[in-house]
């Protein structure tokens, strides 16, 4: 499954790099794009994974999603 | 964890080999810019066993790792690889070494060039140079147009001084912009020898312009109250010892340079002109590149010019030279006949 999240509190590369970084720790979980100019995440999933699991490791680094 | 500022913890597993001990080391990490650099920094530190991040300043470029044997050199390679440059402690005459590198020259003027990230002020500062640079350009073609194409020989005799006044006001403009946004962070030993480069770059150089054109009487002249002017305004930043090491270096190079012009006149002095005006273009880049190693990354609102304001600046002070080229009174050997 593929979704687009918007999160906010993106403000440059590193937080790009570092959401990807999060998001794929989680298993079956992969970021396929990070805009963080426009605020959005392009994610991927299968069944192992969860969304409800990517917005809780996003916001855990202090992003809101 | 009683790490010194200035010295690391010493290894203490070394020589035992027992990998489980851990040492605490305090380093220099050049490359963070934020809070999610430190969190990207702690992720890659914690993902070593027993390893972990003790405390980090994204501002100091200092972090602290408790670490075991051997995991630092893979930290250290694993950060470099993802832009962050972590010095062990044995590395920091490489650092020294680094500093002055031409490499690193080349990174800022590519940096500058092409917005890269850390250099958006700067950036911003050359965009208004550029368009200066065409604006005044423009200017000059018009007044060419217009007033002087009927004067014979007027291209001949001032084509090399009018271009090189037009890149020397641009990038003297440039230079002055971007030191006075650092004016507040910045020492008084920055601020002498901002108003020396400066006074004496610009006397120099506005000098041996004037003595070309006009001969040494108006040059020096013109030259040493370039000089001490820029010496003035810009050596403020360090108060009256500023201003004072600014003029004095302005009345000298001020002088100097239309000496070099009367003197040049019965050799190649145009050619000599090209030369010295390319060699003070890169003494002011390297002048911008050591206000941005020593005062780091500078805020927008630091910036305290517009566009506008740059390009009327240096179409006045173009101008005025200008002037001062044709209609200036002229005094033995001049260019175009004398």
């Amino acid at each position: 499954m593929e979704t687009t999240l918007r999160v906010s509190g993106m403000h440059c590369t590193s937080c790009a790099v570092l959401i990807d970084d999060v998001i794929g720790e989680i298993p079956g979980a992969k970021a396929l794009a990070i805009d963080s100019a426009g605020g959005t995440v392009v994610v991927s999933y299968d069944s192992e994974a969860t969304l409800e699991a990517i917005r809780e490791a996003i916001r855990g680094e202090g992003f809101t999603v | 964890m009683k790490g010194s500022r200035s010295e690391p913890v010493p290894e203490t597993g070394t020589g035992r080999g027992s990998a489980g001990s851990v040492t605490v080391s305090e380093l220099t990490l050049h490359g963070m810019h934020c809070e999610s650099c430190a969190r990207i920094i702690e992720r890659t530190v914690s993902r070593y066993d027993g390893a972990r991040v003790a405390s980090i300043d994204t501002a100091d470029n200092r972090v602290v790792i408790e670490s075991r044997q051997g995991q630092l050199e893979a930290i250290r390679n694993e950060l470099r690889a993802k832009g962050y440059q972590l010095l062990l402690p044995d590395e920091r005459a490489a650092e020294g070494f680094e500093a002055g590198s031409p490499r690193r020259g080349l990174e800022f003027v590519m940096g500058v060039a092409l917005n890269a990230r850390g250099f958006e002020t700067e950036h911003v500062l050359l965009r208004y140079a550029v368009g200066a640079v065409a604006i005044v350009l423009a200017a000059q073609a018009v007044l060419y147009a217009a007033l002087f194409r009927s004067t014979p020989g007027f291209l001949d005799t001032y084509w090399s001084v009018t271009l090189l006044t037009v890149f020397s006001v641009v990038a003297f403009l440039f230079a002055y912009h971007h030191s006075n946004a650092f004016r507040k962070s910045s020492s008084c030993m920055t601020g002498m020898m901002t108003g020396m480069t400066f006074g004496m770059a610009g006397g120099f150089l506005i000098g041996a312009f004037v003595g070309a054109t006009n001969g040494m009487f108006l040059g020096s002249i013109v030259g040493l109250a370039t000089g001490m002017s820029l010496g003035y305004v810009t050596g403020r930043s360090c108060g009256v010892m500023g201003v004072m090491e600014g003029m004095m270096g302005g009345l000298m190079a001020g002088t100097m340079g239309a000496m070099l012009s009367a003197m040049l006149i019965y050799d190649r002095l145009v050619p000599f002109l090209v030369i010295l005006t390319v060699t003070e273009a890169v003494i002011m880049a390297a002048y911008s590149y050591m206000l941005h190693k020593e005062f780091g990354t500078m805020r927008r609102s630091d910036l305290r010019v517009s566009g506008p304001e740059f390009a009327t600046l240096a179409l006045a002070l173009d101008m005025a030279l200008t002037v001062i080229y044709v209609f200036g009174p002229k005094t033995g050997y001049v260019l175009g006949g004398g």
